[in-house]
Order: structure tokens, then C-alpha cells, then sequence
């Protein structure tokens, strides 16, 4: 069945309206220009509303906007900041869970002839020198929707601090041409290193970037104290970037308007408390299923939804019974056998995908930050001993992990992505379970501390909202959500049976 | 890279490769300190096994971050020190007490011994494989010192060969913090120092070189980080400490 693109009113109010929002204010259709429309421009006048719902394959997701109702054609994270004509938005979209799916992506080609300023070539291209609106050079935004995120090496000072890189990084394959670039590559004037990564969801930031659980000083992975934001002094999670190299989300916007905006004036403070105000209060999750229905009714999982996300106190750990990381979803279980229909038979796939999420233990094995934590290796755990935050699924830790991804023997071919090979000094602590020779298509955190043991290590996403913004993983190397799900089949030796790895894949795609 | 179930076979040759007649008789109390590799024996809940002298050894389980226990690492030897418990086995090993596991820096692809469960049970354990039964309580905060204030001693212990503390250990460095935050600290000295292990075949085995700065240059960094001012004296001693657990570690001293 076709499932047509377009913003969808709920008229008429519900639970999730009466309890948080005006009983009086439904989900309004965001209108862009005078027609509706999913896609918001850079400097378009258009109001987001307090809440809104968007289409998505398969399904809904809902976007509260706790700031209220949001005038955009001067809100500093709906302007372009800097010079390539390119906003906050453009890559942290409303109806791709505020990240960008690569459907997107594509339909933004289309529509613009490649001329959007997603596309621009200062990351939006493989490499800078390509030439612009050829397919071909923007084919890891088209393909994967990866953007170039160009690093300094060795790394620039880090929280204060001067980092002596452990390792030497050699380019062993370079598809995209930028790596062994005389201008943009690591033998450059200005040594750089370019990996590709994914745009990260900029919404329930507050679950991301509030220390909760326990782990208020020291970090449990490292065991050495959290960063601290440079402005208050307080501990940060270190979650909020994939390599944690800003720490709050001041800096990240400031960062982020200087590389990916090419900024050459800094937004005004006021501009960027306000940026900050209106970020803090987005949550978004899905709402709806195509056949499950409705996925926020009165009696259903208490965490589906953005305002269990809103309501819910930051950073609890829920590895446990008392508190689940998604809660209770027994409601929606029914026994084996029974005649059920099709809403029915997807919610009691969830239920059971739940299960195999939060129950189902299977050895963890050769995982960098957490296996060498102290619960051993290999571990029997389950996927909640990692994606353990309360209504994200990230991790309470805090901190980025090794599961493969990137690092060879375990990452997925990727021949349009780099290839590095890491030496460690011999003097370094190695990698964990890889030692010190180490081929990669992104360092990772590595990149950030200088660090063996951090090669090829990422904070991991948040769960909700996925079926809006694939491709997955930080270098977009699973396609659906299913994918996702195979790759920890494969690598952890999960032997899931077709309908664990099916009900799974529901769940995650209910969050 | 074998696969995991693939290694039940290996592991069940290397196993048989040790002859019990070799085996030391070992009493309850008797202090052992080997290196080995560890064995994983696949019960329900599994066991962490190692052989010495031998001899089968129960070594520990699978716990939280948090325990006190840190279980080992396939693809690293492990130094295991404790003492020989009275009891039944367990898993088919002998039991220890007091047992300590330091999972060695330097990788060792060959260690990764799997052993069926054999009808041996699970043993005892605190936390299933499974979420916990209940949440974890968060601490609650720590009171912060009062007055009067005097110099005063913090040891940060360590695994052998580790540089960094875990959780519990590194729980001392905030209370130095706190201390020296709350007495407005003049000074703060730390010393770190390096131990060595003297296993039961005689054999002894120091922690690198450099151990003893790594460990007391990170702690200083880490109090910096946590905003302790104050004139720094940080030291180390390139010579062994001893042999004993407790010279691995670094000495905090606050001085108001």
C-alpha cells in the first residue's frame, strides 16, 4: 500500500493532549509559504506549532515543542548563521525526527537540483573539490546520508588540554579522494582527517546532556572524572556528539555554525540561549503505526509517545525490572495462538520484541567500554545492559563503545567509505581486543583523545523516532531498522530466530 | 577470529592437555598467585574457571560496573591472587576467597577457553544475566567534611597493571576532592607507586615501568579536573613497592 507523504491533523483532543498541552490546541499542520509542507527552509516564515505530527514510512511521529507555538522567519534555529544558506533545520528536519533520512536527502535532490544548501560542498559533498550538483560527488549524502565532518590531526586541544596522539592513522583506501588530498587530506598544510557520519537527532536533548543516574563526577567507563561544561563547571555526559567533542549544547552550536554553516560571525549570546531554549524543549517518538494504530492510547506502554519523554525525570537506569529502560508493555501481549487482528498481531509482535530486547541475554563479546569495565568478557547480558537509559535507550554510563561498527573484522563492507590503518606506539595501552594495529573507517573518539583504546568507538544513538530518520548506525551503514538488528545478530552471535529479529525490529520501530 | 561456540572444541583439547597428576594438592588457606588464561564454562550462569599448577580454579562471575569482583577477559592472561577456600567446588573448581583477578594489558589471542557446563550448576551469583531485580539506589550525596581540618591521607587502589581506578576505587579521589575543596586545600602531594606479584611457582612479576608516574600524573590530573586548586607536588617511586596488593596504588595527601 502506498503510504503518501504529508503532514496528517489529529483533530480533536486526546490523552496526550490533555494532559501536558491546552486541551484546546491540536496538532497543527506546520504551513510553509502558504501550502503545507514537511520540508522547512532556511528562513521560511512558518510557525511550529506546540505540537505536530508527521508522516513517516510506515507510521507518525509527534513533535512537542514545549516553547510553545514558534514563529521561525527569525528564530535563530530556523536562519541561516552563517554563509552557505544553510539553518539548524536544514539538517535537523521536523518530520525526520529532527535528524534527515536519506529519503529526504533524495527528495531534497530532486526538488532543488542539487542546489539546496544540504548540498553545499563545504561537508554536504565526498569532498570540497568535487564538483557541485554531480551526484556522483555528494554520494554519501545521497546514499547514506553521511556528511563529511572534517577533523584536525593530530587532534586540536580538548577541554583545555593538549592531546598527544597514541597512534599514526595511514590512508589504506580512499574512495572519496579527500583523505589524500594535497588541500583538504591528512598530508595537507593543514593536516585534516574526513570520515563521514550521520546528522544525530536534535530532540530529547534533555535526557541526553543531563548527568542523571548516580555517575555525577567520574565517568563508570573510564573511571576519571566526567568533563565538565566550561561555562558552569558542572559534569557533562559527554553524550551528545557521537565522539563527544563538544561538550554542551552551546558549544555544539557554535561548532556547528562554524563548520557546517560556514559561519564568519558568532550568533549573539541571546541568540544562543534562545537556540538552546527551543532545542532543550523538543521530544519526539512515534505516535501511530500504519497497521498497529494508534501507539499513545489511554492503557497502552506508558513510554511510547514524546510526552512520556517530556514528563519523565532525565537519566534513570532502567537495566532493572523496578524501572524498565521502555517500561511495561504486557498490555499489548496475547497468547500464542489466539485470533487477532492485524493492529493486534503488530502490538503483540512489540510486546514480544521488548522482551527480546530487555530479557533475552546473549553473550557480549570484544565490545571496547564495555566488556573491559569490569562485567568481563565475554558477558551474558542483554541489549539493555548497554542502551539502558530510561526512555532513550543511549547509555547512563556515560560513553562512547567499540561494538564494531566501523573497526574491521566486524564492520559491514563499506568500499564508498575510507579506510584507515591505526598503529599504536607500543608503549600505548592497546585497543582491547583489537591490539595495536587497527583498520577503520572512522576512529572515532580516537580521533578526539588521541587514544588506542578509544579507536572506532561512538556514543550510540537514541531509540525513538528511528522510523523517520533512517539510515542507522554513525556511518549510516544499516539501511532499516531490521538491518540494525542484523548486524548484532551477526556480530554477538545472537541467534535470534526470524520472529525474535522480526518482533524486535517492530519494537524499535514503535519507540 | 573463532567463532564463540567453535572454541567449546578447542577448549575442551587444551583441558584435556593438563594431566592430574601433576596437580599440587591445595588446602584451604593456601595463597595462590598465577597468571593464566581464563576459561569460561558455559553453565546456565556461566563460571570463570582457570587451571594452575593443575589445578581447576572457580575464579568468579559475571557481576555490575560496580562489584568488587572484575571478572576476566578472553584474548588476555589474567593474574589471579587469593586463597583457597574451604568448601565444595564449584563449577568443578576449587573455590577461592579473597580473590582478586587483574586482567593483563597485553593481548593474548589463545585465551579464549570455552568448557561445556558438564551438568556442573550455575554458581552462586548476585545479578542474573537479565536485568536486575531492583535499581540500583543513587547514592545519596556525600556529606561534605566539616571543620576542623588536617592533613589528610587518601589510597587509590589498583588492579595490577592498571592505570586507571574503577568506580569504587576512584571514589576515593572524590573524597579527596571533597576534602580539599572544603578546606580551601593549600597543598595537595600525591605519590604513586608500582607493585610487582609473587606467583606460587616463585616467579615474580612487576608492574611496566612508568606504572607509578602513569597512575600519579592521571590522579593529579583528575583532582585538577575536578577543580581542586593548590600548589601540586606529584611524585612517583620507579621501585617496586612490594608485593602486596596495596602497593599498587597512589597516595592522596590534602593539606589545608
Amino acid at each position: 500500500m502506498k503510504r503518501p507523504i504529508g503532514l496528517i491533523a489529529v483533530v480533536g483532543a486526546g490523552l496526550l493532549l490533555a494532559t501536558s498541552i491546552a486541551a484546546t490546541q491540536m496538532a497543527v499542520v506546520p504551513v510553509i509559504d502558504g501550502a503545507s509542507a514537511i520540508w522547512f527552509k532556511p528562513s521560511a516564515r512558518a510557525t511550529l506549532p506546540a505540537y505536530s505530527e508527521f508522516k513517516t514510512p510506515g507510521g507518525r511521529i509527534g513533535l512537542i515543542n514545549a516553547t510553545g507555538p514558534t514563529e521561525t522567519k527569525d528564530h535563530p534555529f530556523f536562519i541561516p548563521l552563517g554563509t552557505n544558506g544553510r539553518a539548524c533545520v536544514s539538517c535537523h528536519q521536523p518530520a525526520d525526527a529532527m535528524s534527515l533520512s536519506v529519503e529526504t536527502i533524495r527528495t531534497r535532490w530532486r526538488q532543488s537540483g542539487g542546489s539546496d544548501p544540504i548540498f553545499a560542498s563545504v561537508d554536504g559533498a565526498n569532498c570540497p573539490n568535487l564538483p557541485a550538483k554531480d551526484p556522483k560527488s555528494h554520494s554519501l549524502l545521497l546514499e547514506k546520508g553521511l556528511f563529511r565532518i572534517p577533523l584536525p590531526w593530530p587532534s586540536a586541544p580538548y577541554a583545555g588540554k593538549k592531546i598527544t596522539p597514541e597512534f599514526t592513522i595511514e590512508v589504506v583506501s580512499d574512495p572519496t579522494g579527500c583523505n589524500t588530498n594535497p588541500i583538504y587530506g591528512l598530508k595537507s598544510d593543514h593536516p585534516t582527517i574526513s570520515v563521514y557520519r550521520r546528522p544525530r537527532m536534535n530532540a530529547n536533548l534533555t535526557h541526553v546532556v543531563e548527568t542523571g543516574y548516580q555517575f555525577k563526577f567520574f565517568s563508570s567507563k573510564t573511571g576519571f572524572p566526567l568533563a565538565t561544561d566550561p561555562d558552569t563547571g558542572k559534569p557533562v555526559t559527554m553524550a551528545l556528539m557521537s565522539d563527544a567533542r563538544q561538550l554542551t549544547l552551546k558549544g555544539q552550536a557554535f561548532a556547528a555554525a562554524g563548520d557546517h554553516m560556514t559561519a564568519k560571525v558568532r550568533m549573539t549570546p541571546e541568540q544562543q540561549q534562545r537556540l538552546e531554549k527551543f532545542q532543550r524543549g523538543l521530544y519526539v517518538a512515534k505516535v501511530g503505526d500504519d497497521v498497529g494504530g494508534s501507539l499513545v492510547e489511554p492503557g497502552g506502554p506508558p513510554a511510547l509517545g514524546p510526552l512520556a519523554l517530556q514528563k519523565k525525570r532525565v537519566g534513570g537506569l532502567g537495566d532493572n525490572l523496578n524501572n524498565p529502560v521502555f517500561g511495561d508493555f504486557s498490555m499489548w501481549k496475547r497468547p500464542d495462538g489466539a485470533k487477532l487482528t492485524a493492529a493486534e498481531a503488530y502490538r503483540a509482535s512489540v510486546a514480544r520484541g521488548h522482551d527480546v530486547f530487555f530479557l533475552r541475554p546473549f553473550w557480549i563479546r570484544d565490545a571496547a567500554h564495555m566488556n573491559n569495565i569490569g562485567i568481563g568478557n565475554p558477558a551474558l547480558r542483554t541489549c539493555s545492559t548497554c542502551h539502558n537509559q530510561q526512555l532513550t535507550g543511549i547509555d547512563t554510563g556515560p560513553g562512547w563503545m567499540d561494538i564494531g561498527s566501523s573497526n574491521q573484522p566486524w564492520a559491514d563492507p563499506a568500499p564508498d567509505l575510507p579506510l584507515f590503518r591505526i598503529t599504536c606506539d607500543p608503549k600505548a595501552r592497546p585497543h582491547p581486543y583489537l591490539g595495536r594495529v587497527i583498520l577503520t573507517h572512522d576512529p572515532g573518539r580516537a580521533l578526539i583523545t588521541g587514544k588506542c583504546i578509544d579507536v572506532g568507538a561512538f556514543n550510540m544513538h537514541q531509540f525513538r523516532g528511528l522510523s523517520a530518520r533512517a539510515p542507522y548506525f554513525t556511518n549510516g551503514g544499516a539501511a532499516t531498522v531490521r538491518a540494525v538488528v542484523d548486524f548484532y545478530n551477526r556480530r554477538f552471535e545472537m541467534k535470534l530466530t526470524e520472529q525474535e529479529a522480526s518482533d524486535l525490529t517492530h519494537f524499535l520501530e514503535a519507540l | 577470529m573463532l567463532r564463540l561456540f567453535d572454541q567449546v572444541g578447542l577448549g575442551l583439547a587444551l583441558s584435556a592437555m593438563v594431566t592430574p597428576a601433576l596437580a599440587q594438592a591445595v588446602k584451604p588457606g593456601d595463597h595462590v598467585s598465577f597468571i593464566a588464561c581464563p576459561i569460561l564454562r558455559t553453565t546456565e550462569f556461566p563460571c570463570w574457571m582457570a587451571r594452575s599448577g593443575g589445578e581447576l580454579y572457580f575464579v568468579g562471575v559475571q557481576d555490575t560496573t560496580a562489584a568488587v569482583f572484575k571478572p576476566p577477559e578472553f584474548q588476555h592472561q589474567m593474574l589471579v591472587e587469593g586463597e583457597v577456600a574451604a568448601g565444595d567446588r564449584i563449577c568443578g573448581g576449587v573455590p577461592l576467597k579473597n580473590v582478586t583477578v587483574s586482567v593483563r594489558t597485553e593481548l593474548d589471542p589463545t585465551c579464549n577457553i570455552i568448557i561445556p557446563a558438564e551438568g556442573y550448576a550455575s554458581p552462586p551469583h548476585n545479578r542474573g544475566a537479565g536485568p536486575a531485580s531492583i535499581q540500583q539506589k543513587e547514592r545519596p550525596p556525600a556529606l561534605d567534611p566539616k571543620p576542623p581540618f588536617t592533613a589528610q591521607d587518601f589510597h587509590v587502589q589498583y588492579l595490577f597493571e592498571r592505570e586507571h581506578p574503577w568506580i569504587l576505587e576512584g571514589r576515593q579521589i572524590e573524597a579527596a576532592m571533597r576534602y580539599a575543596l572544603a578546606s580551601h586545600a593549600s597543598r595537595i602531594e600525591v605519590v604513586g607507586y608500582r607493585g610487582a606479584a609473587k606467583l606460587s611457582d616463585g616467579t615474580i612479576v612487576e608492574e611496566p615501568a612508568g606504572m607509578a608516574r602513569w597512575r600519579a600524573e592521571l590522579v593529579a590530573e583528575a583532582l585538577r579536573d575536578l577543580h581542586v586548586e593548590g600548589e601540586y607536588s606529584v611524585k612517583w617511586k620507579d621501585e617496586v613497592a612490594g608485593y602486596a596488593l596495596a602497593d599498587r596504588r597512589v597516595d592522596i595527601r590534602v593539606i589545608p
